[in-house]
């Protein structure tokens, strides 16, 4: 356990982000860009033991404490706490299945960091979740998710029916208000009379029940695509609603084409297929350029 | 905010079965604010060839009169019209020479090229602000949430439509992209050009 | 007044870049407006001189941000007959600079009825880049054949220049440089030279998100002796066709009003097809004659 140990080691050294042009040039101190610890640790360490925390706090132009000045002025180490890991999510709701599904490649720029992170997520035999966004952040919700699932199952001897699960995750995101957990979220499961809801949200937590949702990098290419071809907008004649097997098969056909167009989803696709019999789980391959 | 979104459009051309198709929203915006709802983004250059602008409006219609103006120069030198892959080539040197203080427009051209044998052949592309030409083999968009059309388009598109199959999924694909566009919509325009006539067709959509 | 003929000189272009919209572009922008992107080849491109010759390859994918916006471009472009120049950086750029110094070489070998020296090419696209002080964003691979052999340069968009015997160069550059470190040797076939250049741009297409769909490849072995591989290997097709027909019914799209013009045979003439051959003897009577 070498890493808690490190970080309490820091702490008193480096008791601000604001860093003096000598520190900033690696002539005295650690400066949090080269020796310092990145992610969260980092932003422990730039307010202290403070405990709440808004991210105008990580630009030190805004901390009070001690600004070294030399030359030229104070200088500022900028500390961005975000990262966009890019990938699509999305889900789909029929008369008596959902369908979850999310592609599973993690990047970030011009790099492929996994071609394997799938963005879905069982809960229980009713719902599932997917999420796009920041991947660090999609984790870490997932977990506290999971917590808060347990706690209730334990206290109300039941699993967590799927709208209370929106809810939840609309208070668990609303939570960080001013700090906000960057993943995008999508919900789809079997509501209390076996019906299919989707819920989709932003990152502070504002939702909505729909019937289809995408989520992330291919957002704007496949929500109209659902509108069209699942919800049949625009159609003054309108087709029959899709069965199941043709919605698994519209899925496929929408990952493709977004694989097509945006670098950011690609490699395959990991979809839960929710009906009254539980939650199967299907992948399928994508381009993988 | 961007100049390409200040006045919001959205355009697609399809090719067909001996036919292409191009289709337009018809908005004029001020950012947000609507102006407009007639507004004319797709422009007639002869019978077998439409040029579509999206982005700044001035520009838009600075640019159809200075392209206009250069396929007349030609018809009047050369006795004869240009061919879709001609005059975009022109367009592509006319925005080049801006390279360095562009006009902030995307055209995409649709239309037909006549062989010898008095056949046509469906010819779509496009630019970006300063000129670089793609041709691609199926369609070729254009407008401020262009993703919102490559994604219907990808799914939708397919080759070798009859003129009427290719109107349904151009419309169908127009009308998915607009709706997921805040400044774009309020009226959709199609052209599909086929060898013996042009069928122009307003459709009905959502005007918000 | 203005003359209709001054009017349509003043419409002429003059040649070269043209600044008469950067006032107004300039005061767009302090109105908060933002500037554009234009797109951009995030490219993986390579070169890679063998016993007989130089190997160039290329992927074939244009992005604006992160869309793709061209699946299928063309990024080795022709300079002259035993010239070739791959491009990558802003795609409008790269196109138009290797065009702009393909027709110069093109003029100088009418005058001086030589073949072009890679170097010429080289010193022509340096010159003009530089001058531009890297606004135009070009990134180039140079690779050609002349009377001194074999001959490869990578140029950066400011006007640097390098003679290596394999470069890369784009955002894919460092994944493609890491399968020439491991697999270049001197003297290659031109076999083992095609095998490396095509593994080299398949790791930029599958480890670069700016890089994807075919390989391109062109093998100049010599004046005229030029093979261009256009689609060498087509490694990204659509993986799924969608089962369910997604058929529109006719009647789905509701219809407001609707205009039909007839297009008159014969009105559209793009074709010379009726042109008549030039006459290079004097007619004996009024009209051309025919052989």
């Amino acid at each position: 356990m070498a890493f808690p140990m490190q970080r309490e080691l820091y702490l008193p050294t480096v008791p601000t982000l604001t860093v003096s042009s000598q520190m900033h040039s690696g002539l005295s101190g650690p400066s949090l860009g080269s020796h310092g610890p990145s992610g969260p640790m980092a932003a422990r360490l730039a307010t202290g033991k403070q405990a709440p925390v808004a991210p105008s706090r990580f630009s030190a132009a805004s901390s009070s404490s001690a600004a070294v000045t030399v030359g030229s002025g104070p200088k500022t180490a900028a500390f961005s706490p975000y990262v966009l890991n890019g990938g699509t999510a999305l889900a789909l709701a029929g008369k008596d299945f959902c369908i979850v599904a999310g592609d599973t490649r993690m990047s970030a720029g011009y790099e492929i960091h996994t071609r394997n992170k799938p963005k879905t997520y069982r809960i229980n035999d009713k719902c599932s979740i997917a999420m796009a966004g920041m991947q660090a952040d999609a984790t870490n919700l997932i977990k506290m998710l999971r917590f808060r699932i347990a706690m209730y199952e334990r206290k109300m001897g039941k699993p967590m029916s799927t709208q209370s699960l929106a809810q939840l995750v609309s208070t668990t995101l609303y939570r960080r208000r001013f700090f906000p957990i960057y993943a995008f979220v999508v919900i789809g499961g079997l509501d209390e009379d076996g019906v299919g809801s989707v819920y989709g949200y932003d990152a502070v937590g504002s939702f909505e029940r729909s019937t289809c949702c995408v989520q992330g990098s291919g957002t704007s290419l496949l929500q109209p695509v659902l509108d069209n071809q699942f919800d049949f907008k625009n159609h003054s004649i309108k087709p029959d609603e899709l069965t199941l097997d043709e919605s698994i098969d519209l899925v496929k056909d929408v990952f493709v084409s977004a694989g097509e167009r945006d670098i950011y989803t690609g490699d395959s696709v990991e979809m839960h297929i929710i009906t009254a019999d539980g939650v199967r789980v299907e992948t399928f391959d994508l381009k993988r350029d | 905010m961007s100049i390409m979104t200040y006045n919001g459009a959205a355009i697609i051309a399809m090719k067909g079965k001996d036919c292409v198709a191009i289709a337009s929203d018809t908005r004029l915006g001020i950012q947000a604010m609507t102006v407009a709802t007639d507004f004319q983004k797709v422009f007639k250059i002869h019978d077998y060839l439409y040029l579509g602008m999206a982005g700044l409006a001035t520009d838009v219609q600075t640019l159809d009169a200075l392209f206009q103006f250069k396929h007349n120069m030609f018809a009047l030198r050369e006795n004869r019209n240009m061919s879709p892959s001609a005059f975009l080539a022109m367009v592509s040197s006319t925005l080049y020479s801006k390279r360095f203080g562009p006009y902030f427009v995307e055209p995409v051209v649709a239309g037909l090229t006549v062989k010898p044998d008095g056949s046509v052949e469906p010819y779509v592309g496009g630019t970006d602000l300063i000129g670089c030409i793609s041709s691609p083999d199926g369609f070729a968009v254009s407008g401020t949430m262009s993703e919102a059309l490559y994604g219907p388009c990808e799914s939708m598109y397919k080759p070798d439509l009859e003129p009427e199959d290719l109107f349904e999924t151009i419309s169908q694909c127009m009308l998915a992209g607009v709706d997921r566009d805040a400044v774009s919509g309020w009226g959709v325009v199609v052209h599909i050009i086929t060898k013996d006539e042009v069928i122009t067709r307003h459709l009905k959509n959502r005007m918000d | 007044m203005a003359s209709m003929n001054d009017v349509v000189q003043s419409l002429k272009p003059a040649g070269g870049f043209e600044f008469d919209l950067c006032a107004r572009n300039n005061m767009l922008k302090q109105m908060g407006l933002k500037a554009p992107k234009a797109t951009s080849t995030g490219t993986t491109i390579v070169g890679l001189v063998y016993k007989d010759g130089v190997v160039l390859g290329a992927d074939t994918r244009a992005t604006g941000d992160t869309t793709v916006e061209d699946k299928n471009c063309e990024k080795i472009h022709y300079i002259a007959p035993n010239v070739y120049c791959c491009g990558a950086g802003t795609a409008a750029d790269t196109e138009n600079t290797t065009a702009l110094i393909s027709s110069q070489l093109e003029l100088h070998r009418l005058a001086t009825g030589r073949h072009s020296r890679v170097v010429t090419a080289l010193t022509l696209l340096k010159r003009m880049l530089f001058r531009y002080q890297g606004h135009v964003s070009a990134a180039l691979v140079l690779g050609g054949v002349d009377l001194n052999g074999p001959h490869l340069y990578t140029i950066y968009p400011h006007g640097s220049t390098d003679e290596l015997p394999y470069v890369t160069m784009g955002s894919g550059s460092l994944a493609a440089m890491g399968v020439f470190e491991a697999g270049w040797k001197e003297n290659m076939s031109e076999d083992e030279a095609v095998d490396l250049v095509a593994a080299a741009i398949r790791a930029g297409i599958f480890n670069d998100l700016g890089s994807g769909s075919n390989v391109d490849v062109t093998i100049i072995r010599g004046v005229d002796d030029v093979e261009v591989r256009r689609g060498y290997q087509i490694l990204n097709p659509r993986p799924y066709a969608r089962v369910r027909p997604n058929d529109l019914t006719r009647g789905t799209t509701t219809i407001l009003s609707e205009t039909r013009t007839p297009i008159h045979a014969g009105h559209v003439e793009y074709t010379n097809e009726d042109a008549v051959d030039m006459e290079t003897s004097p007619v004996e009577s009024g009209g051309p004659s025919s052989s």
